[in-house]
């Protein structure tokens, strides 16, 4: 009885210490991720690539392709005769 | 040959004395920590708490108008931290009522004079440890030594009201274990009850202390004749001192034991805010450490004889545990795990260690501040270090040779302690490549040095507006100048644009590598740096 209680509870403490060292560790590693791109200094950073972007697509002279162009002209039309209808 | 004698026998006492003298001499030089202001705070809100229960109405209203007079925008209020123990900040606010204190500076030094104090009498515990352990004097002196001059040790245990005050009691903790395996009797028990319950109160992480006595009771009764009923009379005993000094030192549970005692526990395994820390030359984040954190501070902090010490010390109980436990037989004469009193000892030592070493690493545990929270190690480690210096004397021959160099390596201690003084607390051995690859001076006690220097070099000038390229709270640190230099200072954060000067101690709560907070502006030059060794402790910049 007394060594099957030993046993015990050394298997335990070796099924937890190996939980650990593998699922626990795969769950950090997502957390951290996560956690990273969630971080505001990612979102900062984010901000900063669209502004960039931005000034930069506007100093070219065409910032989209002509068929891009089309499509979000219909897209748009079709919202705005869609809102003008409403009751 | 009298007075040799005298000297021989009376060793202990001179060196507990000349180590107080220092401590009290030098105990003024050390500035404030950031978290020393809160703990003031938080010891005068449950003061003014407890005294809700009693009719001392003078002492109601100077604790009411001292806790109302404490004030700072970066100071969090204790209603929202309740959880922390406050079995020294409450006697301290207690103390400072009494004793009627009204100038800032002492408020704080009466705290470090008490922090010291603490700390000293754990070292005497220590001693009668290693004393009641080895009976061999030179390990009892090189292991005191080791205890007391480990340079982050030594330096926190002028301010570090928190880490130091719980390594102590852990001290002393052991200290009443080791009595109880010598004489299990109602009188040890009490010791023992009481002291572990102040240890738990004060952090809640101190619940090891009683588990692993209850733990180590069942273990002894495996094989010893002991009937259950004695069993059970010395758990219930144990028990009911316990929880009745537990409830009786930690106010906080007074109103909901069971909730706020959960709550607390949740606390310490989950710290309720996340922030970055710079750590291997990374910024990382304080709830996902690496499995490397606790390790390699550790590693990188003590002394290097201390760390070889303690590993060998530490294999060397490994391999004993290892043996007895492939041993374990069901019909046996000893207890499976020890061979008589001073390897039960080691044994607890050896467990307790090993259990929250790695727990605290695998289950990962929020930590920041580098292992401060994790000093109450010390103790174990330099158990283990004793261990190691035990066994190799048995096998060398010449002893003279063998203590003289090791006496040799620990004073070398002395002159890093010199060398770091007050800022022992910011300690790396020699074996860090790059120190700026990790956070110095974390806890703010440059501040108050910063700030006289600035003082020196503008004696004249009424007022001077120092800006923040740091997480610290730099208002604290005035509390520990005379208020007519205080009042000269205006600390304006991160507002740089008004700035004259800008304190930078390499700590920041952000990743400065992608977060612009704590940049300095091109407008202002490095004009001092003040390092020791090759460790920058902070730098000051002028406005151009």
């Amino acid at each position: 009885m007394k060594i099957f209680i030993y046993k015990l509870l050394i298997t335990l403490v070796a099924i937890y210490i190996l939980f650990q060292l593998t699922f626990g560790l795969i769950i950090k590693e997502f957390n951290i991720k996560i956690s990273e791109i969630t971080s505001s200094e990612n979102i900062v950073i984010i901000k900063e690539k669209i502004r960039k972007e931005i000034k930069s697509g506007i100093k070219k002279d065409q910032i989209m392709s002509q068929e891009d162009s089309r499509l979000l002209k219909e897209f748009f039309n079709k919202i705005k005769n869609e809102i003008n209808n409403v009751e | 040959m009298k007075s040799n004698n005298f000297f021989k026998n009376n060793f202990i006492y001179i060196f507990f004395f000349i180590y107080f003298l220092i401590g009290i001499y030098i105990i003024g030089d050390y500035g404030i920590s950031i978290d020393e202001e809160f703990q003031r705070y938080s010891g005068f809100y449950w003061l003014n708490y407890i005294l809700e229960f009693t009719q001392l109405e003078v002492l109601k209203t100077e604790v009411l108008f001292r806790l109302n007079d404490i004030s700072g925008h970066t100071l969090p209020n204790p209603e929202n931290f309740p959880f922390y123990g406050v079995t020294f900040d409450l006697p301290m606010a207690f103390l400072e009522t009494i004793l009627d204190i009204k100038d800032s500076r002492n408020f704080f030094l009466l705290r470090h004079y008490a922090t010291f104090l603490i700390f000293f009498t754990s070292s005497i515990f220590f001693y009668l440890i290693l004393k009641n352990r080895f009976y061999n004097n030179k390990i009892i002196i090189l292991g005191l030594l080791l205890y007391i001059t480990s340079p982050r040790i030594f330096g926190d245990s002028f301010y570090n009201n928190k880490d130091i005050v719980f390594l102590s009691l852990v001290t002393i903790n052991v200290y009443f274990f080791f009595k109880i395996v010598d004489t299990l009797n109602f009188k040890n028990l009490a010791y023992l009850s009481i002291f572990s319950a102040i240890a738990c109160s004060t952090r809640i992480v101190g619940i090891f202390i009683p588990l692993s006595f209850l733990f180590f009771l069942f273990l002894s009764k495996v094989n010893s004749k002991k009937s259950l009923l004695e069993i059970l009379k010395i758990i219930i005993f144990f028990s009911f001192l316990f929880f009745f000094f537990f409830f009786f030192f930690w106010p906080y549970l007074w109103s909901d034991p069971f909730l706020n005692l959960i709550y607390s526990f949740k606390i310490f395994s989950e710290y309720p805010a996340n922030f970055k820390m710079l750590f291997n030359g990374q910024y990382i984040d304080s709830r996902f450490l690496p499995l490397s954190y606790v390790p390699v501070w550790i590693a990188i902090t003590t002394p290097f004889i201390t760390l070889l010490l303690s590993i060998f010390g530490y294999l060397l109980l490994s391999k004993r545990v290892f043996v007895r436990t492939v041993n374990i037989r069901e019909q046996k004469i000893h207890n499976d795990f020890w061979r008589g009193d001073n390897e039960k000892k080691d044994f607890f030592i050896f467990f307790n260690f090993t259990l929250i070493f790695f727990y605290i690493i695998l289950a990962n545990s929020d930590l920041y501040n580098g292992w401060r929270h994790l000093y109450f190690l010390h103790i174990f480690m330099i158990y283990f270090a004793c261990i190691a210096i035990y066994r190799f004397q048995i096998k060398i021959i010449s002893k003279k040779f063998y203590f003289l160099i090791l006496f040799v390596l620990v004073i070398s201690n002395f002159y890093k302690i010199y060398k770091y003084h007050p800022f022992q607390g910011s300690y790396f051995n020699n074996y860090v490549i790059n120190k700026k690859n990790f956070e110095a001076d974390y806890w703010g006690l440059a501040g108050v040095q910063f700030i006289s220097d600035i003082i020196g070099r503008n004696p004249n000038i009424s007022k001077i507006n120092i800006g923040v390229a740091s997480y610290i709270p730099l208002e604290r640190s005035l509390r520990m100048l005379k208020r007519n230099i205080a009042e000269k200072i205006n600390i304006i954060g991160q507002d740089y644009e008004n700035s004259d000067y800008i304190f930078n101690n390499n700590t920041s709560e952000v990743d400065k590598k992608k977060n612009n907070k704590y940049n300095i502006p091109k407008n202002f030059k490095l004009i001092s740096e003040f390092y020791i060794e090759d460790l920058i402790i902070y730098q000051i910049y002028k406005k151009n």
